[in-house]
């Protein structure tokens, strides 16, 4: 393995820390715009009042997905030193949040470029456009169960499972990082059989810990960085 | 390599080729995961329901679909999980190859994400009692589903397989007989695929079911090897 720095060790840390401050700034205003759609019930016209703003929370909701990009590329070549194929496990598990988030995305626009169609003057066939709008805000929602609920709650449990292993960060927060992802994880199992709503404020508690863990650990990386002493050797 | 790892009473006393380490750890956790990746099959019977036409005006239950979705679910994180597994060890071949099988997987897994939740929001909208203003939506997302199972578990499956099947019968990690049953049975797959996608044969017509059989065959015979017998002592891993 190339050998490098310890300035470069740190500064590596700091972008880490940096795109998990990203990810959930830009997580929670994204979705604080995407509101009009998601709050009320007759959003196809609300959706075109607001389109600049759903466009807006979309621009967000993709810098969220470079963000969470960001800190699996960051991360890989740390968490690579103690287990590659988790390591690996970890970006992919990743990305395949960031491809629920990208769906999302794009089921929203189109609600905006169908609400816009929606309220011109000769369209007949309202119902039709309802359906289809419905249908999409219905694939956003399970894109949420999936992404950023579902498929955070493995990718955290595996890095996490590797910093609490390796010390890469102190063992009381990966502890942290591991029952905020089993949280999140079950958060997702209780959406998917209908329990619970991924909107309510239910998932909003559930969630705490690892949004709290996030935080924590993105402070941790940019004043302490990867503590790099007692870890095994790459294998 | 690694003499501190302990693995004593690992596979109790079956046969050790390779010398007893994390490869074999390696071995036993890709073939378990391989033979995991068979559990979705039921979904056959469990998605019949919700490719009936009038579905959503129906009563029925959608728990059946909700199993298999889970099941596709288990099947989607099985798959990545084998590629990241043997990864280290294919690196060692070639690693361009080893992480296209990665970045297939992940594709494939993608597409398995993104069908199953096509038929949630089915579930969704039959659950809402949509009825019939929602015929067409929810034929359309059944539709989508299975298109997405053609480009997703039938197409990427033939990638995965020609990848893996090549870097296998280069390195002999496993018999190389075993490693051409998937460098022939991608393309037999691919060719199905294509079949249906120029609509010569319809996608569940049980000569298309006939050319998955390589392919399955393979990488049931895969899983099995790896958990019973482990890697070959190649010379990928011999001078370690």
């Amino acid at each position: 393995m190339k050998t490098i720095s310890s300035s470069e060790h740190k500064r590596n840390a700091k972008v880490t820390g940096a795109f998990f401050i990203a990810a959930t700034v830009t997580a929670i205003i994204g979705l604080k715009l995407y509101d009009p759609i998601l709050l009320n019930s007759d959003f196809l016209k609300t959706g075109v009042i607001n389109s600049n703003q759903i466009v807006l929370g979309a621009i967000f909701e993709s810098l969220l997905a470079i963000s969470a990009v960001g800190t699996a590329i960051m991360m890989f070549p740390y968490l690579k030193r103690f287990n590659e194929s988790w390591g690996l496990g970890y970006v992919c598990f990743r990305l395949i949040e960031v491809i629920f988030i990208l769906i999302g995305i794009l089921s929203m626009i189109s609600i905006v470029t169908l609400s816009q169609k929606y309220i011109s003057p000769t369209q007949s066939d309202l119902t039709a456009f309802q359906n289809a709008a419905n249908m999409l805000k219905t694939i956003h929602d399970w894109t949420f169960v999936f992404g950023p609920h579902f498929m955070l709650g493995i990718n955290t449990f595996i890095y996490s499972t590797i910093f609490y292993k390796s010390n890469l960060v102190p063992k009381k927060l990966s502890i942290l990082g591991i029952t905020g992802a089993v949280m999140i994880f079950i958060g997702a199992m209780l959406e998917l059989f209908g329990i619970i709503s991924p909107f309510g404020s239910e998932i909003i508690v559930i969630a705490l810990p690892i949004a709290f863990y996030e935080m924590i650990l993105a402070g941790w990386l940019i004043a302490k960085g990867f503590n790099l002493n007692n870890q095994e050797p790459a294998r | 390599m690694n003499a501190s790892i302990n693995t004593t009473g690992f596979i109790g006393g079956s046969i050790e080729r390779a010398p007893m380490s994390s490869l074999r750890k390696t071995s036993l956790t890709s073939g378990l995961l391989y033979l995991l990746t068979f559990v979705s099959i039921p979904t056959l019977a469990l998605y019949g329901p919700i490719h009936a036409p009038d579905y959503i005006l129906g009563s029925g239950s959608d728990t059946p679909v909700i199993i298999g979705n889970i099941l596709e679910l288990v099947v989607a994180l099985a798959g990545i999980g084998t590629a990241v597994a043997l990864y280290p060890v294919l690196r060692k071949q070639n690693e361009g190859m080893a992480l296209g099988l990665v970045s297939s997987r992940v594709l494939e897994a993608a597409t398995i994400f993104a069908g199953v939740m096509f038929l949630l929001t089915v579930v969704t909208l039959h659950q809402t009692s949509a009825g019939a203003d929602a015929l067409v939506t929810s034929r359309t997302l059944v539709t989508m589903y299975d298109r997405i199972f053609l480009i997703g578990q039938s197409l990427m499956p033939a990638i995965n397989d020609l990848l893996l099947g090549f870097l296998l019968y280069q390195s002999r990690l496993v018999p190389r007989g075993l490693a051409l049953i998937g460098i022939i049975g991608g393309p037999v797959l691919l060719a199905g695929d294509f079949f249906v996608l120029f609509d010569f044969i319809g996608q569940r017509d049980p000569l298309i079911a006939l050319t998955a059989v390589p392919v399955a065959l393979f990488e049931f015979s895969l899983g099995v090897y790896l958990v019973t017998r482990g890697f070959k002592p190649s010379p990928l891993i011999q001078n370690k």
